[in-house]
């Protein structure tokens, strides 16, 4: 067991923790010789937070550490090895154990120790407006802060570091339901079950197919040098805009795009109804009616508030889009020169502009065409959305093909320069990484440690 | 090879290219020549693909320029572009630009860095070179533009008044004798825009003269002398060919002058 728990707590951790519990009775300490120790707020704050910390942290640590994907030093190393899934990974076990369970206990009992007093004293009572608190009550809330903290931080930075695609989709799509519709305690916790399983399940898939199928770890070693470029602030005009591409084209790109729509459309179904279920508030559409009357009275000037509001985020993607598409561009002839020359439309640009335009004409008509339609008041706000973003993110032209096909003018700027002088000067000595080879050495270190050692200036 | 048919460009209302057919074969090193504001940049910009040109098609080893996605794509791999201003990363060395710019066009990594070495010796940047480009004389941002485009080993290169901008007398030089090695021996395609006549008279291979957005002519510079009437240099060819009515001006105007 000792081996166990030193593999997934190593002893630097086990200190930190050691000395993070500590620091509540140390404070403690301070706050009575101050004269204060019977502020049963500071004590209550110290005395849970500490061990709360504790489990967020320790949650976080049993991703990022033991995780090759998140650790990537690790992970890179691990790719050099003949491991594959099945096989126990060198540093400890990413999914949970039961040696887990131990150090949650033991973080539940230190802020148990410190509570002890109020919990029976019905101080934490007063505290949370309670009535009637019992001991027994007091360690089930207590344990169940802790536990959550534990386990919800380890839950989320595990689904955000999954590259299993459909899994985190469908995570994402459960969450709402764990309330909603429903708002019944058991078909929740069966959602946040199955929640819990698909994680999991995309943990298993994702080690599977270990190297993973994510940008940094597929792409290859030229695209990741591009990257470097790039990022160093290297290329601007004309190399930006007319040099030879650095990204790849994505095949289900469009795919991505009607999932990301219809996920923002749904939690903004899901929002608006999980809130106002909460305050408790049966008629949603009569809900919706009087916080756009309450809009009103504080801005008498418009008709309906809630739709200016939606009418300047419509101007806002629709200018986002148009950001995107123009900033390195400019028409191929001035707006005096179409007149003049009678070139009212030039297909191969003014295309550029035809989704925007849309995207206004359907934020102006869009939502009142959803209502003459029948739709409920409460849906409106996210079928609108959901609508403006299709219309934003599938209407073409796509980026590469305005890019490469569009009839524009290339427009002459670079980017600001980044680099402090400061970090141009101080090269550290020892960033080459001899342990690497290849590419992947190149792209490891400064380009300038490369540069002069390539010349013999080092 | 570049093939140009039918180019016609105008940013406002007049047109600032009419009309323009013109191929260049490969390894040829065509200079574009003629006076101020006629369109050489333009023409340059339109083979770049800077410019979408209002009528006409550009077509580049018999891919035709923004035509689609994968064509566009392989143009851009073969074919570099210095404009006569290029923008330069103020707080990085000019030997991180240039490996910066060569690993955008895929140039492999020994080459690349033995390459760049050579080319800050040629150009008499070796001790400027790893020092940022915000200490850099006038030349020697000129000269730093130069060398990213030559480090990019692409086979088409289009240089905007390559001789321009403060080049040292070693440093045109250098730029001639690369220019001719390339066209000579690498089968490169070079293109460029040159105001100077005397600068480009052993070195260009043909000479296209523009004026008012038309090609008056593109041809040797010994058969442009020889269209001239066998005038004695090529700046007389051109000035012949352009202004017609120079020398006659000149004179009007020394007249004038000595009599006041």
């Amino acid at each position: 067991m000792t081996r166990r728990l030193r593999l997934i707590m190593p002893a630097g951790i086990q200190m930190t923790a050691l000395i993070i519990l500590a620091l509540p009775y140390i404070a403690q300490g301070v706050v009575g010789i101050l004269g204060d120790a019977e502020d049963v707020f500071i004590t209550i704050f110290f005395q849970v937070l500490a061990p709360a910390i504790c489990a967020m942290g320790y949650g976080l640590f049993r991703v990022l550490y033991f995780y090759p994907l998140t650790h990537k030093k690790y992970g890179q190393w691990l790719a050099t090895t003949p491991w594959a899934y099945g096989k126990p990974l060198p540093l400890g076990p990413v999914h949970l154990v039961w040696e887990d369970l131990l150090v949650v206990v033991v973080l539940i009992l230190a802020a148990l120790v410190g509570l002890w007093n109020f919990c029976t004293s019905g101080a934490i009572a007063d505290i949370l407006l309670i009535e009637q608190f019992h001991a027994a009550s007091a360690i089930m809330v207590t344990a169940g802060i802790i536990a959550a903290c534990f386990f919800l931080t380890y839950l989320i930075i595990l689904t955000l570091a999954i590259t299993a695609h459909k899994y985190i989709t469908a995570v994402l799509f459960l969450i709402p339901l764990i309330l909603y519709p429903h708002l019944n305690l058991w078909i929740g916790t069966g959602i946040f079950g199955l929640i819990c399983v698909l994680v999991f399940l995309g943990l298993r898939h994702t080690l599977q197919r270990f190297p993973w199928n994510s940008p940094q770890w597929t792409r290859s070693p030229r695209e990741l040098l591009l990257d470097d470029v790039h990022r160093q602030g290297l290329i601007g005009w004309p190399y930006r805009q007319i040099g030879p591409p650095r990204s790849v084209r994505q095949d289900n790109e469009t795919l991505a795009s009607i999932v990301f729509c219809a996920m923002v459309g749904w939690w903004m179904l899901a929002g608006p109804h999980l809130a106002l279920m909460l305050g408790r508030v049966k008629d949603m559409t009569e809900a919706i009616e009087t916080l756009d009357a309450r809009l009103r009275d504080s801005n008498p000037s418009g008709n309906s508030t809630l739709f200016v509001i939606w009418f300047l985020l419509v101007l806002f993607l629709t200018a986002c889009r148009l950001f995107t598409y123009l900033r390195d561009t400019l028409p191929p002839i001035s707006l005096i020169g179409r007149v003049r020359t009678g070139r009212w439309v030039i297909p191969g640009y003014d295309k550029v502009l035809v989704t925007p335009i849309l995207m206004v004409l359907y934020g102006w008509f869009g939502p009142g065409l959803w209502v003459s339609m029948g739709l409920p008041l409460i849906a409106v706000p996210a079928v609108s959305m959901t609508g403006l973003l299709l219309l934003c993110m599938l209407l073409g032209p796509t980026k590469e093909s305005w890019r490469h096909t569009g009839q524009y003018r290339a427009r002459a700027w670079g980017p600001p320069t980044k680099v402090s002088k400061q970090q141009q000067v101080n090269i550290p000595r020892g960033s080459i990484n001899n342990n690497l080879t290849g590419p992947s050495r190149l792209h490891a270190i400064p380009w300038r440690v490369v540069a002069q050692t390539k010349t013999g200036r080092v | 090879m570049i093939e140009l048919k039918n180019i016609w460009h105008h940013y406002g209302i007049r047109p600032t290219l009419r009309d323009i057919n013109l191929t260049v074969a490969p390894g040829e090193l065509l200079c574009v020549m003629g006076p101020n504001g006629m369109g050489k940049s333009t023409l340059l910009g339109v083979i770049a693909g800077i410019l979408a040109p209002i009528k006409g098609h550009v077509r580049i080893n018999g891919l035709t320029r923004r035509a689609s996605i994968e064509q566009e794509k392989k143009i851009r791999e073969q074919v570099v572009y210095l404009p006569d201003t290029p923008w330069l990363p103020d707080s990085n060395t000019g030997r991180e630009f240039i490996l910066g710019v060569g690993r955008l066009y895929g140039v492999d990594e020994d080459r690349l860095f033995d390459h760049a070495q050579k080319l800050l010796d040629l150009f008499d940047l070796a001790n400027k070179g790893d020092r940022t480009i915000s200490s850099y004389s006038t030349g020697q941002r000129k000269k730093i533009g130069l060398c990213s485009a030559l480090i990019t080993d692409a086979p088409i290169l289009l240089l905007d008044e390559p001789f321009s901008g403060g080049l040292d007398s070693s440093g045109l030089l250098a730029l001639q004798q690369v220019l001719k090695h390339l066209a000579e021996r690498d089968d490169v395609t070079v293109v460029m825009a040159v105001p100077v006549p005397e600068l480009v008279e052993d070195l260009a291979d043909r000479i296209a003269v523009i004026q008012d957005g038309q090609i008056l002519a593109c041809d040797a510079a010994a058969e442009l002398r020889r269209s001239a009437g066998n005038a004695n240099t090529l700046g007389e060819a051109l000035e012949q060919l352009i202004h017609p009515e120079g020398p006659k001006n000149l004179e009007n105007y020394f007249d004038t002058a000595g009599r006041k």
